[in-house]
């Protein structure tokens, strides 16, 4: 009996709890084919514990580049690529690695960022260097969305849109009859489709497996709500300084929703915060809209952390093809991502005077811009800090989000006094998506993947329950293993297979067979080398 | 094409050329066109019954007579088939799909339609252009009265009157069927496969020639068929040509080859851009009636690039298109179906194409058309891209007319589907120079031999006209020298190419494959009997186990082999001592008498009988022996 197996690579040191968001690397064996999804990066680590255990592979006395057939990257947060460097460069695989194009594209500049704060910055060594980055994508591979991929003559992948972040995908791999879909960051919409495929294994994330989260305006009115509010508030007691850093992920892009635009008055401004956020409730929508007025006391400026973001920009001009249906048909008249209202941010900016929005990165405070702006505006209590998503433990954010009120930062202790808000923008699939995808695909397993314990073990009750098919969620390093019963294609003569489906409609066709719509068929199976055929004993 | 029960189209084009045939429609009133001589018909026996309402419907210039009237358009073959019974369209790109809206709007076509999502984009966009440009001015007159058989016959030569399907010429599309039929297509991906009904699959593969463009792989377990629309082998801004999997077709169609078989395109480009320049530095102003979009991105980049070295940066350059400013936009969005320079500049991340930052300079200006901010930029001399190529219809006829009197300006023709000198015919004479560069990409015959080679399918189907025929000699750059059996193709007759259909695809249940046991009866041969339950839906089939209280009773167990004679006589011998076995016969049907004839034996190749036989026990004994001797299966 033909089986599949899936493990999540551990860390390099077995200190993590066993279902830590932290990053993913899942290794896949099929059909005597060896896949590795997603190759990640711990972003709450500053050792060598933010790699995935690799030794896993080598152990077997087998090179990466000997083991493994393919490696196929989701998108291009760097808890899903960011251990790609180190695994082609310093581990020395060679094979072929996937992507989307938008991916391709916009991983290099996240890897080189996050290159630049590890190494330049805090000094660290042991990492990979610009030019590893760069020779790491000359071994990518581009794959379009529905493109059947044949990496060999027996292993397939293919691509559908996930509507996570720009050049988000699923991945279905296919080895002869044995199939798994893998779909990290799939944000359920009907735009991130995915055909009844019935694969063998379906592997999915469950970062916020038991939230079913409210609709894409109300999340935007609360959010415009809670600036304004804070705004107003301090207008009205001093004319101090209030500043409210938001900090966003890795990379931010902004542009006005179409459907808002029109015709509302030109004070308005709109913000896009594209990659942050997907709703499943807008078809094709990897936008959030945020689009806040004049009335709304937003007179102040708007800032955005600036060089990331401009070059973000323009990876969204180019691969609108990528994004919102409203935005791409509408492109050509206006451009979603050029907008007046927002300015790039300084580092000197940080202690004018007045009221002021900063979105800036990274999204878990764990360096750079946002955790510098942080320190400056943690101790008054009239700022405030939206969070806009996960926080992987370890990191400022999550303790900010934990409730910590003392923060040691840099070996300085800060004081938490602004109000922090937590507001998910983040695109992860919810459990309502995670179900309408399982509906969509039916598969016979499910893996999960990406989350922690507790809501995991909800989802996966709910999904045995709801879909009666077996539900994975090993820990790192524990493997998985299914055993699947692959369908054999034989060729059957047209004269045995018209004279038996005659039976069906024949007026005996009860007595000859037991099962409606169904007949008894009884032939001849010759094997000659690699081919079957099913005959009629005559022939 | 009808393939395991699935009716597909191949490509649904319009033929344009038939619009030379028409009187141009201009913007406003033109004096000129309007003064053009009646047409006087030569043959007296229609000229006396000609009213006079028809007749006035007719204007001549040198030698070309033009119909006044809202131009017609000639749609693919419909009689053949009854379209609304097509299952699928296959559009391979944005030059081969504009009779869409036809086949929705006046046939009741039913069928899924497939494009790649740049073909989809181009496509609206030439539609749109193009009905934007017949009823924006249409003539007061919309009477069809033309259509008259013995007036159509007595044309003189300079009209295509050999399409004497006329009759069902059709007046163009609306915006609104144009949105009903692009709304129809289900966009897709190179190399995306898509299963229709199970009974065929389909495959785009990147063509080479245009944005998006493609060519299709229609196949079904057994057999597979190549459809090679417009393809190109140079490498201009799209995808190269996939051509490992056009590979060993049992049938290549072969289609869309250049219309300009004998020009280069590199050295027409060359051609042009020295002409051009040699207009501009002399004062005069160029003319390039296009198409919105394909070689049009080509030759921005060079002019651009030529413009520069021949220190003729200050010329302005206009694109006058209603999509315009669609067309440039949208080709700088679609990087993955770019050919492989282009694609990596979006890394960078730059435009594809250099024409973003051609227009950001200023000296490349796009507008909808030239009545409205066309005026407050307009300088004089510059290089002006309109359609319609036809000179038909759109702001080439205002240019023509415009600039035609002067002998400093030029009209320099890039597209060949329109025969130069005919669409100069209605302004005649004219002192603007004309010059007619075809830049065609699309696969020459010589390429297209050399391609035939390498993919050397089964069998061939291609159009008559390029077959070697009596009218061009046997060269290898004149028409296709197919090295394989092949098969030409004319309107309206249709050809039947024998394919090997002996099987179908079976799915074995695993639990019914697990219990089956092949024994092998020569080497490398095995062979089991199968009973099982046969399902089929979708045209998928599968067999599983039968259910366990079902036995049927007409199944026994088959023998399979070859009698050997000398092992059964000697089996007698050996094991029941019976020695007495008389062999007679041929050499295909022996013999055996066995015990002086208490039992005969005849073997033959095709069977064993055992006959005459009273002893219940003898019989016994030889139906075993038989047994044990060949295989049960």
């Amino acid at each position: 009996m033909a089986e599949i197996r899936a493990v999540p690579l551990a860390h390099k040191f077995p200190w993590s709890p066993s279902s830590d968001v932290g990053r993913s690397c899942i290794l896949v064996s099929m059909g005597g084919k060896n896949i590795m999804l997603d190759c990640g990066m711990h972003m709450g680590f500053n050792d060598e514990r933010r790699f995935p255990d690799f030794s896993y592979i080598t152990d077997s006395g087998r090179s990466l580049t000997e083991h493994l057939d393919c490696v196929i990257i989701s998108h291009f947060h760097l808890d899903h690529c960011g251990a790609l460097p180190y695994f082609s460069e310093m581990c020395g695989y060679d094979g072929p690695i996937f992507m989307t194009h938008p991916t391709k594209a916009i991983c290099p500049i996240l890897l080189e960022d996050y290159r630049k704060i590890t190494v330049d910055r805090k000094g660290e060594q042991n990492f990979f260097t610009s030019q590893m980055i760069k020779d790491c994508m000359k071994k990518v591979v581009t794959v379009n969305l529905h493109q059947a991929v044949k990496v060999d003559p027996d292993l397939e992948i293919k691509a559908y849109y996930a509507g996570h972040v720009l050049g988000a995908a699923m991945f279905q791999v296919k080895v002869h009859h044995q199939s798994i879909v893998y779909t990290i960051g799939v944000c359920y919409s009907r735009s991130a489709w995915i055909d009844k495929c019935r694969p063998d294994l379906l592997i999915t994330e469950s970062t916020y497996a038991t939230t079913i989260r409210d609709s894409k305006r109300c999340r935007e009115r609360d959010f415009l709500k809670k600036i304004s509010e804070c705004m107003e508030r301090d207008g009205k007691v001093s004319k101090q300084h209030t500043s409210h850093p938001c900090p966003v992920d890795s990379l931010t892009a902004s542009g006005p929703d179409p459907s808002v635009c029109s015709g509302k008055s030109s004070g308005a401004v709109y913000l896009t915060r594209d990659i942050l956020a997907s709703s499943p409730h807008s078809p094709h929508s990897h936008s959030y809209t945020l689009h806040t007025r004049e009335r709304m006391n937003l007179l102040h400026p708007i800032y955005f952390s600036a060089g990331l973001t401009e070059k973000a920009n323009h990876y969204y001009k180019l691969f609108i093809s990528w994004t919102n249906q409203n935005i791409k048909n509408t492109f050509v008249q206006r451009n979603m991502f050029e907008f007046k209202h927002i300015k790039p941010f300084d580092r000197s900016y940080i202690d004018n005077p007045g009221p002021m929005v900063v979105f800036a990165t990274p999204g878990m405070l764990h360096a750079g811009l946002s955790l510098q702006i942080f320190k400056k505006w943690a101790e008054d209590e009239k700022n405030m800090l939206i969070m806009p998503g996960y926080c992987v433990a370890g990191t400022v954010g999550h303790k900010i989000l934990s409730g910590h009120k003392k923060i040691e930062i840099d070996k300085k202790m800060v004081t938490v006094r602004l109000s922090v808000q937590y507001m998910s923008f983040s695109a992860h699939a919810d459990a309502k998506g995670i179900m309408q995808l399982i509906r969509q695909a039916d598969p016979a397993n499910v893996m999960l993947v990406h989350g922690e314990a507790a809501k995991m073990d909800f989802l996966r009750q709910k999904i045995m329950q709801e879909f009666g098919v077996h539900c994975y969620m090993p820990a790192n390093g524990e493997m998985v293993s299914i055993a699947t019963k692959p369908m054999i294609s034989v060729d059957v003569s047209r004269s045995l297979l018209k004279r038996t489906q005659e039976q069906i409609h024949s007026p005996l066709a009860k007595k000859l067979c037991p099962v409606r719509g169904s007949a008894t068929m009884s032939g001849l199976l010759v094997m000659r080398n690699e081919v079957r055929s099913l005959n009629t004993p005559e022939n | 094409m009808r393939m395991n029960h699935t009716t597909i189209m191949l490509d649904c084009s319009l033929d344009l050329p038939v619009l030379l045939n028409f009187l141009p429609l201009p913007l406003v009133y033109s004096p000129k066109l309007s003064g053009l001589p009646r047409w006087q018909c030569k043959d007296p026996s229609i000229a006396v019954d000609l009213p006079e309402d028809i007749a006035r419907l007719f204007r001549e210039n040198v030698g070309h007579v033009f119909i006044e009237s809202l131009p017609l358009f000639r749609l693919p073959e419909t009689g053949l088939v009854d379209l609304s019974t097509v299952d699928a369209l296959l559009l391979s790109n944005c030059f081969s799909a504009l009779a869409l809206p036809f086949l929705i709007e006046k046939y009741g076509f039913s069928g899924k339609i497939f494009a790649t999502k740049p073909t989809v984009t181009f496509t609206k966009q030439l539609m749109e252009e193009l009905s934007h440009y017949i009823y924006r001015a249409p003539p007061t007159d919309h009477s069809a009265q033309w259509k008259n058989d013995s007036l159509w016959s007595s044309l003189p030569d300079g009209t295509l009157k050999e399409s004497s399907d006329f009759h069902n010429w059709k007046e163009l599309y609306t915006m609104e069927g144009i949105q009903k039929a692009i709304s129809r297509i289900q966009p897709i991906s190179y190399s995306e496969t898509i299963d229709l009904f199970h009974h065929v699959k389909v495959t785009a593969l990147s063509s080479g020639f245009c944005l998006g463009s493609c060519n299709w792989i229609i196949e079904t377990e057994y057999n597979k068929v190549a459809y090679i629309s417009s393809s190109s082998t140079f490498t201009t801004h799209p995808c190269p040509m996939e051509r490992a999997r056009l590979k060993s077709a049992d049938i290549l169609i072969m289609s869309g080859l250049t219309n300009a078989p004998s020009a280069n395109p590199d050295t027409m480009l060359a051609e042009l851009c020295t002409r051009m320049a040699q207009t501009l530095k002399n004062g005069g102003n160029v003319l390039i009636p296009c198409y919105p979009t394909g070689v049009l991105y080509d030759l921005l980049e060079c002019l651009k690039a030529y413009l520069d070295s021949a220190n003729l940066s200050n010329v302005p350059v206009y694109f006058i298109s209603p999509v315009a400013k669609s067309s440039l936009s949208f080709s700088n969005i679609f990087a993955e179906w770019l050919c492989d320079a282009k694609k990596t500049k979006v890394y960078l991340p730059e435009q594809p194409f250099p024409h973003a930052e051609f227009i950001k300079s200023g000296r490349l200006r796009h507008f909808p058309n030239i009545h409205g901010d066309l005026g407050s930029v307009y300088q004089t001399p510059c290089v002006v891209f309109t359609g319609h190529p036809s000179l038909r219809c759109g702001d080439s006829v205002h240019f023509m007319e415009a600039w035609g009197g002067s002998s400093k300006n030029a009209v320099i023709f890039t597209e060949p589907d329109f025969e130069y000198l005919h669409a100069l015919a209605p302004y005649q004479p004219l002192h603007m120079k004309a010059y007619y560069f075809p830049i065609d990409p699309r696969l020459n015959f010589f390429v297209a031999n050399k391609l035939l080679n390498e993919f050397a399918p089964r069998c061939l189907v291609t159009a008559d006209s390029y077959l070697p025929s009596a009218a061009h000699s046997q060269k290898e750059n004149v028409c296709l020298q197919p090295e394989m059996q092949y098969y030409g193709l004319t309107r309206g007759r249709a050809v039947t190419i024998p394919l090997d259909g002996k099987f179908q695809k079976i799915m074995l249940d695993p639990e019914l494959a697990s219990k089956l046991l092949p024994q092998e009866i020569f080497p490398g041969v095995s062979v089991t009997s199968v009973l099982g339950l046969l399902s089929s839906r979708n045209n998928q089939h599968t067999l599983a186990p039968l259910p366990p209280h079902h036995r049927p009773h007409t199944v026994g167990k088959l023998l399979w082999g070859e009698l050997s004679i000398e092992a059964f006589v000697q089996a007698l011998r050996d094991q029941h001592g019976i020695v007495d076995v008389v062999i007679e016969g041929t050499e295909e049907a022996k013999t055996l008498n066995i015990l002086g004839g208490k039992a005969t034996v005849l073997i033959s190749p095709e069977k064993t009988t055992i006959r005459d036989c009273a002893d219940d026990k003898l019989r016994a004994i030889l139906r075993d022996l038989v047994f044990r001797l060949l295989v049960q299966v």
